[in-house]
């Protein structure tokens, strides 16, 4: 026992000096960053939520549910330089497969929509989040540019990919072909242009 | 101030570019094996931003420099520096992050901060910084430091440096003066009343008519009372040279800065500054002398040039404790010529700088020390027991070493500022004007 107290009060300075580094940080953040962190946060919440299943939001497992998706998300607000978001977008992705195959979830085009959305915000913010220091006075113009790319991107995005999807959705004989033969073509263009990019680097 | 970023700068791909590709090719890929046109939506956004983003990219780093005010500005008063970013490319900056390092003695106003902007194509912007000096000196501020961020946050800049320079903060001058005559002068010219009669302003008395006492020197109403050719006596104006000697070969105390508690170098510097100005607004020649382990001199002259140069030789003042030994024989006597009144601002914290008064003082030199570790001196220091017992057998040995120099012939007065000398500087006289006994 006598051992103990020495090592515990070592323990317990380090948790007050570590707790004390926390709220000089806290009180040194600036909203801009905050706010893009927030909104990375907020975004993976909702990528996560869209891609549970409707009957587990729906059920008595939503609080077990947001006990592990509200950490998970706040986690992309708190460490967005690091593998985090990736993992939470894969996350998101592997749900999303999980409710329509395991669930039988529809994909609704709406749903489809709004969870590309939440995973480019996500992405989109924490790009940002991961390059700027937390305690950075920031202009209103950044905010305003990442606002209106993210937008924009997203608004022709959507145009090209839901149309894209109603439009094969309507071809119920192609349904089969089309997705490969598109997926493809895409993949091969997208191969092609960072091939493109990265010789001209 | 130029940039130094070479033109080899270089852009690296960050964290979210490999996610986008990740995310598009992991979604293709399941969309294609599934068959599934969902994932395919799901991967567009990154792809389209992937490839709008990198249809153009930077090539240069972005540009950054200093500018800062050429004047010196005054201890305590505010000062202004201006980092300026650019964006040589002719693609824009999402984003473009700008650090400043400077020194604490400047207040800048969220200079401690990172300033975060966009830059279009070609654009450049300004931080500006202002803020309180708090201490004299010369302050860096630099270097000053940026990156920048393009492409939707997929490419990000190497860091572009660039040295800056120094803010010149000139210290404060408190009030002195000094009414006293001076104890010797050096030529009949200048303000200073001396024992001498002489040609000079300050009437001495009234006396009788003698052989080569000019007739404007009558003084027709005593000479009507008495019947008897009376003239006005006077004292002769001359001028002096007076040489400030500055003891920093130790520093004690913490400076607070013009808002806070002095340090004996900080003190120092302001007492030369005030007595300099003074002197010099007389009319007089000030010369400045440092006593350190790199001892510096500034010549004799006087003026409103003078004044500026002493300041601008001040705010080089540092504190050279353990950076390096004192000089072997002190100040060499031959720098201060005899007439001068030699005020030496000492905390007299070594038995150097004692040793160094006493030679000026045995050179036949008129010294005054002026003692600048004030209430320092008296500030007790919690400790063990022994402490105050140490402390107390410290200022015995010092008030010993003081009892010394006045042994010798140097005065001894604390710093406070106007008037400190005035009292040495009376006995000083009234010693300098009394006959003086030769032995054969």
């Amino acid at each position: 026992m006598s051992g103990l107290g020495p090592d515990l009060r070592t323990a317990l300075g380090g948790i007050r000096s570590w707790v004390l580094y926390l709220v000089s940080r806290a009180r040194r953040t600036t909203p801009g960053p905050a706010l893009v962190r927030l909104v990375a946060a907020a975004a993976a919440l909702g990528a996560l939520a869209l891609a549970v299943p409707a009957d587990v939001l729906s059920s008595s497992e939503l609080p077990r549910t947001a006990v592990i998706l509200l950490p998970a998300a706040l986690a992309v607000g708190l460490f967005p330089r690091t593998r985090w978001v990736s993992l939470v977008a894969v996350c998101a992705i592997g749900g999303w497969l999980v409710s329509t195959i395991g669930f039988g979830d529809p994909v609704h085009v709406g749903r489809v929509g709004l969870l590309a959305s939440a995973l480019y915000v996500m992405h989109a913010a924490a790009a940002l989040a991961a390059v700027l220091p937390y305690d950075c006075l920031l202009a209103s113009g950044v905010l305003f540019r990442l606002a209106v790319r993210v937008c924009g991107v997203l608004g022709v995005s959507l145009v090209v990919g839901l149309g894209g999807m109603s439009f094969a959705g309507q071809l119920p004989q192609a349904r089969s072909v089309v997705g490969p033969i598109v997926g493809s073509i895409v993949a091969a263009s997208l191969a092609g242009l960072l091939a493109w990019h990265l010789r001209r680097r | 101030m130029p940039d130094d970023t070479t033109p080899a700068e270089s852009w690296a791909p960050t964290r979210a570019l490999g996610r986008a590709v990740l995310l598009t090719g992991l979604l293709i890929l399941l969309g294609v094996l599934l068959g599934r046109l969902d994932l395919v939506a799901l991967a567009t956004p990154f792809a389209l931003s992937v490839a709008w983003a990198l249809r153009r990219k930077p090539t240069r780093a972005p540009t950054v420099d200093i500018a800062l005010p050429a004047e010196a500005a005054a201890e305590g008063r505010d000062v202004d520096a201006v980092v300026r970013v650019g964006n040589p490319n002719p693609v824009g900056f999402d984003l473009a992050v700008a650090r400043l390092v400077h020194s604490p003695w400047l207040r800048l106003a969220h200079g401690d901060r990172p300033y975060g902007m966009d830059l279009s194509p070609g654009e450049r912007s300004e931080i500006a910084l202002a803020g309180a000096a708090l201490r004299w000196g010369h302050h860096a501020v630099g270097p000053a430091l940026v990156y920048a961020v393009a492409c939707d946050g997929l490419l990000l800049s190497t860091v572009a440096v660039t040295t800056g320079g120094d803010v010149r903060v000139h210290p404060v001058m408190p009030p002195f003066r000094a009414d006293e005559t001076m104890p010797r002068s050096s030529a009949l010219v200048g303000i200073h009343r001396s024992r001498r009669p002489g040609e000079g302003g300050e009437l001495a008395g009234v006396r009788r008519y003698g052989p080569g006492d000019k007739l404007r020197r009558v003084d027709w109403r005593v000479t009507l009372r008495t019947r008897e050719l009376h003239v006005a006596h006077t004292l002769s104006d001359r001028d002096a040279e007076v040489v400030v000697l500055l003891d920093v070969l130790h520093e004690a105390g913490r400076s607070g800065g013009i808002h806070g508690a002095a340090s004996v170098v900080d003190t120092t510097v302001r007492a030369a500054a005030a007595i300099a100005e003074y002197y010099l607004r007389q009319g007089d020649r000030v010369a400045m002398l440092e006593y350190s382990g790199h001892p510096r001199h500034l010549r004799a002259a006087s003026g409103r040039a003078q004044l500026q140069a002493a300041v601008e030789w001040l705010m080089h003042t540092r504190s050279t404790a353990g950076a390096g030994d004192p000089p072997v024989f002190g100040i060499e006597p031959h720098l201060i010529p005899g007439s001068a009144l030699v005020v030496v601002l000492t905390p007299m914290l070594g038995p150097q700088s004692a040793d160094m008064i006493a030679t000026l003082a045995r050179a036949g030199r008129v010294v005054v020390a002026v003692d600048t570790l004030g209430e320092l001196a008296r500030r007790p220091i919690n400790g063990s027991q022994w402490t105050n017992l140490a402390q107390r057998l410290w200022r015995l040995e010092r008030n010993n070493t003081i009892g010394q120099l006045r042994e010798v012939g140097v005065p001894v007065a604390a710093w406070a500022g106007a008037g400190t000398l005035d009292e040495v500087l009376r006995d000083m006289t009234r010693m300098a004007a009394a006959p003086r006994l030769g032995v054969r």
